[in-house]
């Protein structure tokens, strides 16, 4: 390929010139539906974020915390909250950053952010989390907390995807999984507080592969956040 | 080995001065035609109409069309190659501009926004045009400009050689994938520079001038073919 001096573009005559912005026609049907304003969706995404967070707390009172919450230190319990939230802030502030032109971050930059999402939650556990061998059997716990991992990221998700849906105009399958990453880490985060085991194994399958498996939902449902 | 439009194709620049090339000129003052064609600022009076409507102001929508809705046909005229689709593709395009108001971003320019959903309602009508021709078996592609919008009215050989040229430039676009059609579009025809067009695809600057490029040597290559095939 010759070098990309795209000045030379300018060589090619536009066949569309005569009349390409002619008025079109009026418009066939008027917006019937009233659409929300920039304030309304502002405050249906603080709304869906409390919603979220509330949901989380709600599970830990009601179905279930770990018993030893009163014996670990304050420092253990906001490292163990605090690395999966993190990466939580990462995935949204990815999905939701207006970019440049107020289009949002090009594929290739979303993908680096969601990665970094991913990344500090793993390197975060592994530092968080106690070095210890978990004695009891791998799977079966490692499972189910998979599953209630993936009850946990359900609301959050569903959340993100109806308070963003027909907002994302570029790249929005990533944008979108950007939201089935940072639902998956928020409960990530809750687990910290549910389940006591400290095995660092455990907490990056257990909690963390529903970061995957939420983006790859967030991904699949990336139509409903198209504009 | 590039060669100045003036040698290759001395019809072309005869009729069409503004396709004259400009070496080494910044890349806005090259391709803009009229040239720089701005995307907008915050003071445009497009801008400032999808401002008042993204805060819920529901009488500017008229005037958003109206401002807004012969530019964004263009775009999609060039996109799509069919006047008709083009109109219908607008006013898909207008829909969703309304159903997505409160996700426009405060003091963002409003063209590169409506470039971006343009470009959504286009390659959706693709999916559906391609699903619809899979469930009905029929394997034929859509004829490249079938329904052109169309020519200039002609006279004399120069203008009948022009005349072709645009032809073979529209047949080319329509041949060419979308990816670089939409690069090579909104580069050259819309005026944005390298950086807004790639903010418009969701893409790396990198990919974008590549993809135009690519865009930019199809169209050349068939501008010298039928150029042989005349002489």
């Amino acid at each position: 390929m010759e070098d990309l001096d795209l000045g030379r573009l300018a060589d090619i005559p536009d066949p569309f010139a005569e009349g390409s912005e002619k008025a079109p026609r009026s418009l066939a049907k008027r917006p019937a539906a009233p659409s929300a304003s920039r304030a309304h969706v502002r405050g249906i995404r603080v709304m869906a974020i409390a919603i979220a967070v509330l949901s989380e707390a709600a599970w830990l009172v009601l179905v279930e915390h770990r018993n030893d919450l009163g014996a670990l230190s304050p420092s253990g319990v906001l490292l163990g909250v605090g690395v999966p939230f993190a990466a939580a802030a990462v995935a949204l502030a990815a999905a939701a950053r207006r970019g440049p032109l107020g289009l949002g971050e090009p594929a290739s930059r979303l993908a680096a952010l969601l990665g970094l999402s991913v990344t500090v939650f793993v390197v975060g556990s592994l530092f968080a989390t106690p070095q210890e061998y978990d004695a009891g059997p791998f799977w079966p716990h490692t499972l189910r907390c998979m599953a209630v991992t993936a009850a946990l990221a359900a609301a959050p998700l569903a959340l993100g995807v109806w308070s963003f849906r027909h907002a994302f105009v570029t790249a929005t399958t990533w944008r979108s999984t950007g939201l089935g990453v940072a639902a998956g880490a928020l409960a990530a985060a809750t687990m910290s507080l549910a389940c006591s085991t400290d095995s660092v194994l455990h907490v990056i399958v257990g909690h963390g592969a529903m970061m995957l498996v939420g983006g790859a939902v967030g991904a699949a449902l990336g139509r409903a956040t198209r504009a | 080995m590039w060669v100045p439009i003036g040698e290759s194709f001395p019809y072309l620049a005869a009729t069409f001065p503004m396709a004259e090339p400009i070496r080494k000129a910044p890349l806005r003052a090259a391709v803009g035609d009229p040239p720089a064609r701005s995307i907008g600022g915050p003071s445009g009076p497009l801008d400032a109409a999808m401002d008042r409507y993204a805060r819920g102001d529901d009488a500017a929508f008229d005037e958003l069309y109206r401002t807004g809705a012969p530019r964004l046909r263009g775009f999609l005229l060039r996109l799509c190659g069919d006047p008709a689709l083009a109109d219908d593709l607008t006013q898909d395009a207008f829909l969703r501009v309304h159903r997505a108001r409160g996700s426009f971003e405060s003091g963002a320019a409003a063209l590169p926004w409506f470039f971006a959903i343009a470009r959504n309602a286009f390659l959706d009508h693709k999916r559906r045009e391609a699903t619809r021709r899979s469930l009905a078996g029929d394997e034929r592609s859509a004829g490249p400009g079938s329904q052109a919008e169309a020519a200039p009215d002609t006279r004399g050989d120069l203008a009948l050689a022009a005349s072709e040229t645009l032809d073979v430039v529209r047949a080319t676009l329509q041949e060419m994938t979308v990816l670089q059609r939409e690069a090579f579009v909104l580069i050259r025809f819309e005026g944005l520079s390298v950086s807004d067009a790639a903010q418009v695809l969701g893409a790396t600057e990198a990919a974008v001038k590549i993809r135009a490029f690519r865009a930019y040597e199809a169209l050349r290559a068939a501008l010298q073919r039928q150029n042989k095939g005349e002489r």
